[in-house]
């Protein structure tokens, strides 16, 4: 041994033990890291699987909605394709008809019908199984066949070969609150199918294109038998392709293969030298007419029911009306009415006719406008029959034979129906119109968010079917009526990449147990290096320099920290695997309930671990060397650690300023909690707990301070040596009750902060928002008369639901396009809801927050959803963006302008948007979807609503269930720290164990001493761990103190019941961990007391 | 050589008490020439040690100063005075503090592993020797545990030895043999200045010990006096 190598095996050699300790604390602190990291890698690897399962083969998508185009589409599309650029296998792609619907078991099966009001209904063709799967692809399901996936199989109770019942919406190509749409409540099919077979995750049967990793209830249908009962044969709106081709390929090719028709448009010719265009959707959209009208010369016109036309007090009811038609000298502002009607009226030229007509409002409802223009000509009805040739086909009014059967979605009055020269006249004329006028002046009049355009007409002899199409083709890019291929793989593993870091969350909770392994490491370095002090000295004495002493102790210090950091990285799959029990186990709810596998590390992640914790250990380490080096060579050589340290007068000066700027925040903290308005509590709660804590230490820094000088003759009893000996070192005894006050605050502080997020939900400035029921529905309402779904309408608030991704804490991924409400402000300012008394109106007013064109303001869903699920900032200029695409897949901005107040909310997860800019972003979501209901019985009112109203899917829970729901991934989270902190507290114990054999080593001599002048060993030991125990109880009593005071005005002002049993469990297992650990270990030291100690002095 | 090996003037020390601090050292002034051994003795607690940490710059003065080999050395940084204790002293101390991990021949090396691997060859060398003299022969495998008092107190001699210093610095070195042992030992560190023409200074409590060093200081109330 001539090297420092060989000095240094030979200090491993000899101080193993020491070593042996050290290299624990490492495994410990380096399995627990590690394992941290590994859930969160076990995590992320299983969101990644659930991606894949979800998606399949699928790598682009169209999603069309609520509009449907020509199934064929898909067919051209395929072959319009390059192979693939493997070309090994043929371009995969498939058209699904995707509908959601509620599915049952049969009565038959059992006295309890199992229903699933949310069941995602996909019509598939035979291309679907081999996209969507990633095994075997399953056939396509022929007319009355399904396949099940394993949730909808569990929740129906259904086996292959089983039944179940399926009620199928029949969604209309015109939006449901169109002025002219259908009428009436909307159809369902009923039908009976036959279960071919349960679909497993890798075989298709969690397909979605949501970035959630929730399980949906998946049911595969054939296509064609779903278009036939939805009434939408041969339709579907989603495209899906694998990926054989990239993005620019499969656009390119729809570009060249989409026909017109297939899209929902009609090229109608008439005889008279007309071409017209129009959509199945009634309004042509605004994009397309605009696009077109650029290119070709075309006339747009819009047809309206009017419900007014008079002159004087002569009138007719509801007559159709023609904007763009008029005779090309028709005046703006004036119309042409046809001489039917100025025979009616007595009308002639010049005459001003008045008319009434409805406008479609925000709510869904109407509102009656008027006007009145001079009639410019009379227009012989022989002139204008070709109007009646080309009026729109109205669905439940086109296609009867009175007007009294009119069955459209007006509201129309009965004895105006029944008007007799009306009924003439539509039984003469039909849908001719009576009143004609300039496109612009009906553009004025009627023009709707639904549209301004029914139909774009042009010269036949400029024009003809064939060209008329391919012009359209030219013209109209796809993507202007949102037909863009989205990359929805690379979203999804997007979506994962981003997800919520179960690393990081995990090893943010064990931060305590492995603050606590480092803890006891260190403590056990510093001790190992006080007991060798000597041998510090003498090679500092023998010429060493003190950077070559650290160099020599860290080099013998590092292997046992390196081989117990390598060891914890593989015990690390143990702590994960633990954790991930716990989650399955007990925490399901941190995890939304998602199964969590564990997946095997990867050999860089326990690397990562092992590293960080041998650079955390060794600055540990470097820390205690430098501490000890710092000590004169004197003392080293003389063993001398017991020399009473001096308190001095500044560090007191320093202790009282800091107590009292820690006493005054604290105080101004609990003043804020206790008399301000903000609902959430917690940053006052942390800030008068972290002053409390800290006035409380600097009061007891004093205190020792005055201990340590107080006159010895005065202080000489036994309770004054108790005091002195604490005083004896105040940076000890400080640290001490500084390290196990802060544990305890913390871990008292989570029991204490499980907030009863649930309670109370009438008041308004609750997450309910005073609405104790919350209500969906699968098939969408519309309101009409004074009720809703049965309720009086003063007591519901109706929402509208665009579908999007859950950004709460249900879902694991990042969000990408959030869920957003269509929420009526003045509805809610009216109630205060969900907003401090008085603060409604500023809330809800951002919501109509004038921004630039383009850009719409949303309120996030609760404060939690936009600090955590979004990550967003709130503000009305400054606030986060998120990209949407309107329903003609024009792009669009919602900014983040503001968020409700309190942490959580029943629209957890989502963004609101005011119903005015919803329904002219998303005409197309027709109805209600989403119901806040006031009811003084929230238990009755939702079991009646899901009673009654089943048939829609109707799923109502009390407000309180909900919030439940959103509040178990909180109190899991709390529930893990809980245990975790719990746990690093108990190590927290061993830590200070340690501290106390150190303490007693120092003073062997003290106690030999005190045998030696007639004291018994028992009297030593008792006031050896009365002593100790006064040392951890100081610090336990400031810590409780601390929080217990901080909690106060969460008590008192929530109201909320608290639950003292968890919080008095945890506080007694860690109170008697501590006096367990250091009494065990006053006993164990003080065992003997042998008076050889004493030859030293 | 014009100026002593240790010279030491007006050398003050105090240490930090309640009502006030307490003056061990009250204006020491001292010298040494090579070759030349001193014994300093006193009460206990009259400021000995500290008096032989000043000499070895294992503390330092509150004022005056300590010069060795002409140099001061409350100008030399820590570098500085580590390798003036490597390469100039040797501590020889009461208790002997062998590293317990470490054998005879292994703790004799310990203050050259600083050193470049030539000289570390070298000592090797000269540790065997020195071993021979102490009288350590078949002892060098050895480990503390093993060895009696006296052995470890002629190892802990020997490893003050190995880098030949100019100055050895012994604090009460016999305190904890019997009195043979010691007898022995003064003897040896005799010898060993007599032999390298080394300067020796030991501290210890008993008379006859430092009556054979020569020169005899006693040091009280702070104050050192030269006995006749």
């Amino acid at each position: 041994m001539t090297t420092l190598a060989g000095l240094v095996f030979r200090g491993i050699q000899y101080h193993r033990r020491l070593h042996l300790g050290l290299a624990a604390g490492a495994l410990i602190a380096c399995a627990v890291l590690t394992g941290s990291l590994l859930v969160g890698h076990s995590v992320k690897k299983t969101l990644y699987d659930i991606a894949t399962a979800r998606l399949g083969l699928v790598s682009y998508a169209i999603d069309w909605g609520s509009r449907y185009f020509d199934a064929r589409l898909g067919d051209g599309l395929r072959s319009a394709l390059p192979a693939d650029t493997t070309g090994e296998q043929a371009p995969s792609l498939t058209a699904v008809l995707a509908l959601r619907g509620v599915a049952e078991s049969p009565p038959e099966q059992g006295d309890k019908i199992n229903r699933v009001n949310h069941a995602r209904l996909y019509g598939v063709d035979e291309h679907f199984g081999g996209l969507a799967s990633l095994e075997e692809p399953f056939r396509q399901p022929g007319p009355q066949e399904a396949y099940l996936n394993e949730a909808a199989a569990r929740l129906l109770g259904a086996t292959a070969g089983t039944s179940i019942i399926l009620r199928i919406p029949k969604p209309s190509q015109i939006p449901a609150e169109a002025p002219l749409a259908a009428g009436g409540e909307r159809d369902t099919a009923v039908a009976r199918v036959r279960v071919l077979g349960v679909l497993t995750d890798t075989q298709g049967g969690r397909f979605s294109l949501s970035a959630d990793q929730s399980m949906p209830v998946n049911i595969y249908v054939n296509r064609d038998w779903l278009g036939e009962l939805s009434e939408l044969p041969g339709k579907a709106n989603l495209l899906l392709s694998g990926a054989g081709n990239t993005a620019e390929e499969l656009r390119r090719a729809l570009s060249n293969c989409w026909r017109p028709e297939q899209l929902g448009f009609r090229i109608v010719s008439h005889p008279s030298g007309i071409l017209q265009l129009e959509s199945e959707r009634l309004f042509i959209e605004d994009s397309v007419a605009e696009a077109v009208l650029r290119t070709v010369e075309a006339r747009p016109v819009l047809t309206y029911l009017v419900n007014h036309i008079g002159l004087g007090d002569r009138a007719t009811p509801y007559s159709f009306v023609v904007a763009g038609a008029a005779p090309p000298d028709t005046p703006e502002g004036s119309v042409c009415v046809n001489q039917w009607l100025a025979d009616l009226l007595g009308a002639g030229e010049g005459d001003t006719v008045s008319l009434s007509w409805y406008e479609p409002l925000a709510s869904g409802g109407f509102k009656e406008r008027r006007g009145e223009a001079p009639v410019h000509k009379i227009l012989p009805m022989e002139s204008i029959t070709v109007e009646r040739d080309l009026s729109p086909r109205f669905p439940g009014l086109s296609d009867v034979n009175s007007c009294q059967d009119w069955d459209i979605g007006l509201p129309l009055e009965e004895e105006l129906l029944a008007d007799q020269s009306n009924e003439a006249y539509w039984k003469a004329y039909g849908q001719t119109p009576k009143l004609l006028t300039t496109f612009e002046t009906g553009q004025d009049w009627w023009g709707s968010r639904y549209g301004t355009v029914t139909a774009l007409r042009f010269p036949t002899d400029a024009m003809d079917e064939t060209r008329l199409s391919a012009v359209l083709k030219d013209t109209l890019d796809p993507a202007l009526l949102g037909l863009s291929f989205m990359p929805v793989r690379e979203d999804a593993l997007e979506a994962v990449a981003h997800a919520i870091d179960f690393g990081a969350l995990f090893t943010g909770m064990s931060l305590f147990l492995i603050a606590a392994a480092l803890l006891l490491l260190s403590l056990l370095y510093a001790h190992g290096l006080q007991q060798r002090a000597w041998e510090t000295g003498i090679l500092l004495a023998s010429g060493w320099t003190p950077a070559r002493v650290r160099t020599w102790l860290l080099l013998e210090s590092l292997p046992g920290c390196m081989v117990g950091s390598i060891a914890g990285a593989a015990c690390g799959a143990a702590y994960a695997r633990l954790l991930l029990y716990g989650l399955s186990r007990f925490w399901p709810g941190a995890v939304a309930g998602t199964p969590v596998l564990y997946h095997t590390a990867p050999p860089a992640l326990l690397a990562q671990g092992a590293l960080i914790t041998v650079c955390a250990v060794f600055a540990v380490f470097t820390t205690c060397a430098l501490r000890a080096g710092r000590r004169p060579i004197r003392e080293l050589l003389q063993r001398d650690f017991g020399a009473v340290a001096t308190t001095r007068k500044g560090a007191d000066l320093l202790f009282a300023a800091l107590g009292v700027l820690a006493a005054l925040l604290a105080a101004y903290a609990w003043r804020t909690a206790f008399l301000g308005q903000a609902l959430d509590l917690t940053p006052a709660f942390f800030t008068s707990g972290m002053g409390l804590l800290i006035m409380l230490l600097c009061a007891y820094g004093l205190i020792l301070g005055y201990w340590a000088r107080r006159a010895a003759p005065a202080s000489l009893s036994t309770a004054g040596l108790l005091s002195r000996q604490l005083a004896r070192r105040r940076s000890r005894s400080l640290g001490m009750a500084a390290i196990i006050g802060s544990g305890l605050f913390m871990v008292q502080s989570v029991v204490s902060m499980q907030a009863a997020m649930t309670r109370q939900p009438e008041q308004r400035d609750s997450g309910a928002g005073g609405f104790t029921v919350f209500a969906t529905t699968t098939l969408p309402v519309t309101v009409e008369g004074e009720s809703i779904l049965g309720l009086p309408k003063e007591n519901v608030v109706p929402l509208r639901v665009k579908d999007g991704d859950d950004a709460g804490c249900l879902n694991l991924n990042r969000a990408r396009e959030p869920r957003l409400y269509g929420v009526d402000p003045d509805a809610l300012i009216s109630r205060n809801a969900f907003a401090a008394p008085g603060a409604a109106a500023a809330l809800w007013a951002l919501m109509t927050y004038p921004l630039e064109a383009g850009v719409y303001p949303a309120l996030v869903g609760d404060a939690d959803t936009a600090m955590w699920g979004l990550q967003a900032r709130t503000d009305p200029q400054e606030g986060t963006e998120f990209a949407y695409g309107d329903s003609n897949g024009s792009p669009f901005t919602l900014r983040a302008a503001g968020n409700l107040p309190m942490r959580l909310s029943l629209f957890q997860g989502s963004l609101l948007l005011s119903e005015e800019n919803f329904v002219r972003l998303f005409p197309h979501e027709s109805g209600y979807r989403a119901f806040l209901i006031e009811s003084a019985d929230a238990a009755a009112t939702a079991a009646e609503l899901n009673r009654t109203h089943g048939r829609l899917g109707m799923e109502a829970v009390p407000s309180a269930k909900r919030l439940e729901g959103f509040y178990a991934v909180e109190r899991a989270y709390l529930a893990m720290f809980l245990v975790l902190g719990g746990l690093g507290m108990m190590l927290g114990a061993g830590g200070a164990a340690v501290m106390t054999a150190r303490g007693l080593a120092e003073r062997r001599a003290e106690f030999a001493l005190f045998l030696a002048v007639g004291f018994t060993p028992g009297a030593i030991r008792r006031a050896a761990m009365l002593e100790n125990t006064g040392l951890v109880g100081a610090g336990l009593f400031i810590g409780f103190l601390a929080a217990a005071m901080a909690t106060l005005p969460l008590l008192l002002k929530s109201g909320q019941a608290f639950d003292f049993t968890n919080l008095a469990i945890i506080l007694a297992a860690i109170v008697f961990a501590y006096l367990v650990s250091v009494l065990f270990v006053t006993a164990l030291f003080l065992r003997t007391i042998p008076l050889s100690a004493l030859r030293r002095e | 050589m014009d100026h002593p090996l240790l010279e030491i003037c007006g050398v003050v020390k105090e240490y930090p008490a309640r009502p006030a601090p307490l003056r061990v050292l009250d204006g020491i002034d001292f010298s040494l020439d090579a070759g030349e051994s001193a014994a300093v003795v006193g009460p206990s607690g009259c400021g000995k040690s500290t008096l032989l940490n000043l000499m070895g710059t294992l503390d330092h003065p509150d004022s005056g100063s300590v010069r060795l080999l002409g140099e001061d050395t409350a100008v030399m940084d820590a570098r500085a005075l580590a390798r003036l204790r490597n390469e100039r002293l040797g501590f020889v101390f009461q208790l002997h503090h062998l590293l317990p991990q470490c054998t005879v021949l292994e703790n004799i090396l310990i203050p050259v592993l600083p050193r470049g691997r030539a000289a570390r060859e070298q000592a090797q060398e000269r540790a065997l020797a020195l071993i021979q003299r102490m009288g350590l022969s078949g002892r060098e495998n050895h480990r503390p545990g093993e060895l009696s008092g006296g052995e470890c107190q002629r190892t802990a001699v020997a490893r003050a030895l190995i880098n030949d210093p100019a100055l050895l610095l012994a604090d009460e070195p016999t305190g904890a043999l019997n009195e043979e042992a010691a007898d022995a030992l003064a003897g040896l560190l005799l010898e060993l200045r007599d032999e390298r023409h080394m300067a020796v200074v030991i501290v210890t409590h008993a008379r006859a010990i430092a009556r054979r060093f020569g020169r005899v200081c006693t040091l009280n109330h702070g104050r050192l006096t030269r006995e006749e």
